[in-house]
Protein backbone atom coordinates (compact mmCIF):
# COMPACT_ATOMS: atom_id res chain seq x y z
CA UNK A 1 0.00 0.00 0.00
CA UNK A 2 1.48 3.27 -1.11
CA UNK A 3 0.74 5.79 2.03
CA UNK A 4 -0.17 9.47 1.34
CA UNK A 5 1.58 12.38 1.36
CA UNK A 6 -0.91 13.80 4.03
CA UNK A 7 -3.78 12.17 6.54
CA UNK A 8 -5.44 14.66 8.19
CA UNK A 9 -8.78 13.16 8.17
CA UNK A 10 -10.15 15.91 10.70
CA UNK A 11 -9.10 19.11 8.77
CA UNK A 12 -10.83 16.47 5.62
CA UNK A 13 -14.16 16.17 7.71
CA UNK A 14 -14.23 19.85 8.46
CA UNK A 15 -13.85 20.94 4.97
CA UNK A 16 -16.55 18.88 4.27
CA UNK A 17 -18.76 20.21 7.40
CA UNK A 18 -17.84 23.46 6.95
CA UNK A 19 -18.96 23.58 2.90
CA UNK A 20 -22.40 22.29 3.63
CA UNK A 21 -22.21 18.99 1.78
CA UNK A 22 -24.39 16.17 2.10
CA UNK A 23 -22.33 13.28 3.43
CA UNK A 24 -21.65 9.68 5.03
CA UNK A 25 -18.44 8.86 6.38
CA UNK A 26 -17.91 4.90 4.99
CA UNK A 27 -15.29 2.52 5.66
CA UNK A 28 -12.70 2.44 7.49
CA UNK A 29 -13.22 5.93 9.13
CA UNK A 30 -16.68 4.76 9.47
CA UNK A 31 -15.50 1.47 11.30
CA UNK A 32 -13.32 3.15 13.30
CA UNK A 33 -16.24 5.34 14.65
CA UNK A 34 -18.24 2.75 15.67
CA UNK A 35 -15.60 1.38 17.82
CA UNK A 36 -13.01 -0.65 15.36
CA UNK A 37 -9.51 -0.92 16.36
CA UNK A 38 -7.82 -0.03 12.77
CA UNK A 39 -6.15 2.31 10.51
CA UNK A 40 -6.78 3.39 7.29
CA UNK A 41 -5.07 5.79 5.09
CA UNK A 42 -8.24 7.65 3.12
CA UNK A 43 -11.32 8.89 4.12
CA UNK A 44 -14.68 7.36 1.95
CA UNK A 45 -17.45 8.97 1.90
CA UNK A 46 -21.03 8.64 -0.18
CA UNK A 47 -21.93 12.55 -1.07
CA UNK A 48 -25.37 13.34 -2.09
CA UNK A 49 -25.62 13.67 -6.11
CA UNK A 50 -28.02 16.87 -5.59
CA UNK A 51 -26.71 19.32 -8.14
CA UNK A 52 -26.56 21.91 -5.09
CA UNK A 53 -24.74 19.64 -3.24
CA UNK A 54 -22.33 18.77 -5.98
CA UNK A 55 -21.64 22.59 -6.33
CA UNK A 56 -21.27 22.73 -2.96
CA UNK A 57 -18.51 19.73 -2.92
CA UNK A 58 -16.43 21.16 -5.42
CA UNK A 59 -16.33 24.56 -4.31
CA UNK A 60 -15.31 23.38 -0.81
CA UNK A 61 -13.08 20.94 -2.27
CA UNK A 62 -11.31 23.61 -4.69
CA UNK A 63 -8.59 25.15 -2.13
CA UNK A 64 -7.07 21.86 -1.50
CA UNK A 65 -6.02 20.96 -5.00
CA UNK A 66 -7.91 17.61 -5.75
CA UNK A 67 -6.57 15.50 -7.94
CA UNK A 68 -6.82 11.94 -9.73
CA UNK A 69 -4.98 9.64 -6.84
CA UNK A 70 -2.74 7.51 -9.02
CA UNK A 71 -2.83 9.54 -12.05
CA UNK A 72 0.60 10.86 -13.37
CA UNK A 73 0.63 14.23 -12.77
CA UNK A 74 0.36 16.99 -15.36
CA UNK A 75 -3.09 15.96 -16.19
CA UNK A 76 -5.85 18.28 -17.64
CA UNK A 77 -8.08 17.47 -14.45
CA UNK A 78 -10.22 19.38 -12.92
CA UNK A 79 -12.87 18.28 -10.30
CA UNK A 80 -15.71 20.90 -11.05
CA UNK A 81 -19.21 20.66 -11.45
CA UNK A 82 -19.19 19.16 -14.79
CA UNK A 83 -16.43 16.31 -14.15
CA UNK A 84 -18.14 15.12 -10.74
CA UNK A 85 -21.74 15.17 -12.80
CA UNK A 86 -20.06 12.85 -15.55
CA UNK A 87 -18.57 10.83 -13.14
CA UNK A 88 -19.67 9.04 -9.94
CA UNK A 89 -16.95 7.38 -7.85
CA UNK A 90 -13.10 9.96 -7.43
CA UNK A 91 -10.45 8.79 -5.85
CA UNK A 92 -8.63 11.58 -5.11
CA UNK A 93 -5.62 13.10 -3.09
CA UNK A 94 -5.76 16.47 -1.63
CA UNK A 95 -3.70 18.77 0.15
CA UNK A 96 -4.87 17.37 3.47
CA UNK A 97 -5.73 13.58 2.81
CA UNK A 98 -6.58 10.81 0.33
CA UNK A 99 -10.37 11.15 -0.57
CA UNK A 100 -12.81 9.30 -1.98
CA UNK A 101 -16.08 10.53 -2.97
CA UNK A 102 -18.66 7.99 -3.98
CA UNK A 103 -21.75 8.97 -5.75
CA UNK A 104 -22.93 4.94 -4.89
CA UNK A 105 -21.49 2.12 -3.31
CA UNK A 106 -21.72 -1.73 -3.87
CA UNK A 107 -24.30 -3.31 -1.02
CA UNK A 108 -25.81 0.61 0.19
CA UNK A 109 -26.32 2.41 -2.89
CA UNK A 110 -26.90 6.59 -3.03
CA UNK A 111 -26.40 8.75 -0.27
CA UNK A 112 -30.72 8.66 0.09
CA UNK A 113 -30.44 4.52 0.02
CA UNK A 114 -27.65 5.37 3.18
CA UNK A 115 -29.01 7.94 4.84
CA UNK A 116 -31.24 6.05 7.33
CA UNK A 117 -28.81 3.67 7.82
CA UNK A 118 -26.49 5.80 9.32
CA UNK A 119 -25.90 7.98 12.23
CA UNK A 120 -24.92 12.04 13.06
CA UNK A 121 -22.52 11.75 15.64
CA UNK A 122 -19.86 13.85 17.56
CA UNK A 123 -16.09 13.44 16.04
CA UNK A 124 -13.11 14.95 14.60
CA UNK A 125 -14.61 18.23 16.55
CA UNK A 126 -17.98 18.41 14.06
CA UNK A 127 -21.51 17.12 13.70
CA UNK A 128 -21.23 14.23 11.20
CA UNK A 129 -22.73 10.78 9.55
CA UNK A 130 -21.44 7.34 9.57
CA UNK A 131 -22.73 4.40 8.26
CA UNK A 132 -24.14 1.87 10.92
CA UNK A 133 -21.85 -0.82 11.60
CA UNK A 134 -24.86 -3.44 10.57
CA UNK A 135 -24.59 -1.76 7.14
CA UNK A 136 -20.81 -1.20 6.99
CA UNK A 137 -20.69 -4.96 7.56
CA UNK A 138 -23.17 -5.55 4.59
CA UNK A 139 -21.58 -3.13 1.99
CA UNK A 140 -18.12 -5.02 2.78
CA UNK A 141 -20.02 -8.27 2.39
CA UNK A 142 -21.31 -7.84 -0.99
CA UNK A 143 -17.90 -6.35 -2.01
CA UNK A 144 -16.22 -10.01 -1.75
CA UNK A 145 -13.34 -8.55 -1.70
CA UNK A 146 -10.53 -11.30 0.05
CA UNK A 147 -8.32 -8.68 1.51
CA UNK A 148 -11.48 -7.89 3.41
CA UNK A 149 -11.99 -10.91 5.05
CA UNK A 150 -10.03 -10.12 7.97
CA UNK A 151 -11.31 -6.81 9.04
CA UNK A 152 -15.14 -8.61 8.24
CA UNK A 153 -13.94 -11.04 10.82
CA UNK A 154 -13.21 -7.91 13.68
CA UNK A 155 -16.35 -6.06 12.30
CA UNK A 156 -18.29 -9.07 13.20
CA UNK A 157 -16.88 -9.66 16.60
CA UNK A 158 -17.09 -5.79 17.26
CA UNK A 159 -21.30 -6.15 16.51
CA UNK A 160 -21.38 -8.65 18.49
CA UNK A 161 -19.58 -6.79 21.31
CA UNK A 162 -22.02 -4.18 20.85
CA UNK A 163 -25.11 -6.23 21.04
CA UNK A 164 -23.99 -7.68 24.04
CA UNK A 165 -21.58 -5.94 26.16
CA UNK A 166 -22.99 -2.79 28.47
CA UNK A 167 -20.51 -0.86 28.80
CA UNK A 168 -20.97 0.69 25.52
CA UNK A 169 -20.79 5.09 25.39
CA UNK A 170 -24.12 6.60 25.58
CA UNK A 171 -23.08 9.14 23.09
CA UNK A 172 -22.63 5.68 20.33
CA UNK A 173 -25.53 6.10 18.49
CA UNK A 174 -26.67 2.18 17.70
CA UNK B 1 -31.93 32.44 -20.69
CA UNK B 2 -33.65 29.36 -20.24
CA UNK B 3 -32.72 27.35 -17.42
CA UNK B 4 -30.11 24.97 -17.58
CA UNK B 5 -31.25 21.32 -17.64
CA UNK B 6 -31.57 20.03 -14.22
CA UNK B 7 -29.15 16.81 -13.54
CA UNK B 8 -31.67 13.84 -12.12
CA UNK B 9 -30.98 14.17 -8.37
CA UNK B 10 -30.42 10.53 -8.56
CA UNK B 11 -28.49 7.88 -10.92
CA UNK B 12 -30.36 5.52 -12.96
CA UNK B 13 -28.74 2.49 -11.09
CA UNK B 14 -30.04 3.76 -8.04
CA UNK B 15 -33.30 2.31 -8.14
CA UNK B 16 -31.46 -1.35 -8.92
CA UNK B 17 -28.87 -0.47 -6.24
CA UNK B 18 -31.42 -0.10 -3.87
CA UNK B 19 -33.29 -3.33 -4.78
CA UNK B 20 -29.57 -5.19 -4.47
CA UNK B 21 -29.19 -3.79 -0.90
CA UNK B 22 -32.80 -5.48 0.50
CA UNK B 23 -31.62 -8.51 -1.22
CA UNK B 24 -28.62 -8.25 0.74
CA UNK B 25 -27.58 -11.74 3.10
CA UNK B 26 -28.71 -10.41 6.86
CA UNK B 27 -25.64 -8.87 8.96
CA UNK B 28 -25.31 -12.15 10.58
CA UNK B 29 -25.57 -14.71 8.27
CA UNK B 30 -23.05 -17.77 9.09
CA UNK B 31 -19.43 -17.52 6.90
CA UNK B 32 -17.27 -20.01 7.95
CA UNK B 33 -14.80 -17.95 6.24
CA UNK B 34 -15.16 -14.99 8.66
CA UNK B 35 -15.86 -17.05 11.62
CA UNK B 36 -12.77 -18.74 11.13
CA UNK B 37 -10.89 -15.00 11.74
CA UNK B 38 -13.42 -14.09 14.29
CA UNK B 39 -12.37 -16.36 16.56
CA UNK B 40 -8.73 -14.49 16.57
CA UNK B 41 -9.95 -11.24 17.45
CA UNK B 42 -9.10 -9.23 20.60
CA UNK B 43 -12.16 -8.37 22.46
CA UNK B 44 -10.51 -6.62 24.90
CA UNK B 45 -9.23 -3.97 22.03
CA UNK B 46 -12.69 -3.76 20.62
CA UNK B 47 -14.35 -3.33 24.69
CA UNK B 48 -12.13 -0.31 25.31
CA UNK B 49 -12.81 1.34 22.14
CA UNK B 50 -16.75 0.75 23.12
CA UNK B 51 -16.54 3.17 26.01
CA UNK B 52 -15.21 5.72 24.14
CA UNK B 53 -17.63 8.11 22.22
CA UNK B 54 -17.32 8.18 19.03
CA UNK B 55 -15.74 11.68 19.46
CA UNK B 56 -12.87 10.08 21.59
CA UNK B 57 -12.29 7.57 19.08
CA UNK B 58 -11.79 9.88 16.53
CA UNK B 59 -9.32 11.77 18.67
CA UNK B 60 -7.76 8.26 19.55
CA UNK B 61 -7.54 7.74 15.96
CA UNK B 62 -6.03 10.86 15.10
CA UNK B 63 -3.68 10.50 17.51
CA UNK B 64 -2.25 7.11 16.30
CA UNK B 65 -1.81 8.39 12.87
CA UNK B 66 0.11 11.05 13.76
CA UNK B 67 2.63 8.29 15.60
CA UNK B 68 2.57 6.73 12.51
CA UNK B 69 3.53 9.61 10.93
CA UNK B 70 6.27 10.45 13.08
CA UNK B 71 7.75 7.07 12.81
CA UNK B 72 7.55 7.48 8.91
CA UNK B 73 9.57 10.46 9.51
CA UNK B 74 11.98 8.84 11.35
CA UNK B 75 12.67 5.76 9.01
CA UNK B 76 13.27 8.25 6.39
CA UNK B 77 15.19 9.97 8.12
CA UNK B 78 17.73 6.76 8.61
CA UNK B 79 17.45 6.12 5.60
CA UNK B 80 18.74 9.61 3.90
CA UNK B 81 21.77 9.51 6.60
Amino acid sequence: MTMPAQTDFAKAVNVLQAGQVDFIIVDGVAAILNGLGFTTYDLDVVYSRDRANIRRLVKCLEPYRPYLRGAPPGLPFVLDEATMRNGLNFTLTTSFSDLDLLGEVTGAGAYLNLLPHSKEVLAFDVRCRRANLDRLIQMKRAAGRPKDLEVLGQMEALLEERRTWQHTSPEDPQ
Amino acid sequence: MSEPARYPESHPQVEELTDAADSLAPVDAFDPVIEAYKKDVDRTILRENLKLSPHERSEKFVSFMKSIWKLREIAERERRE
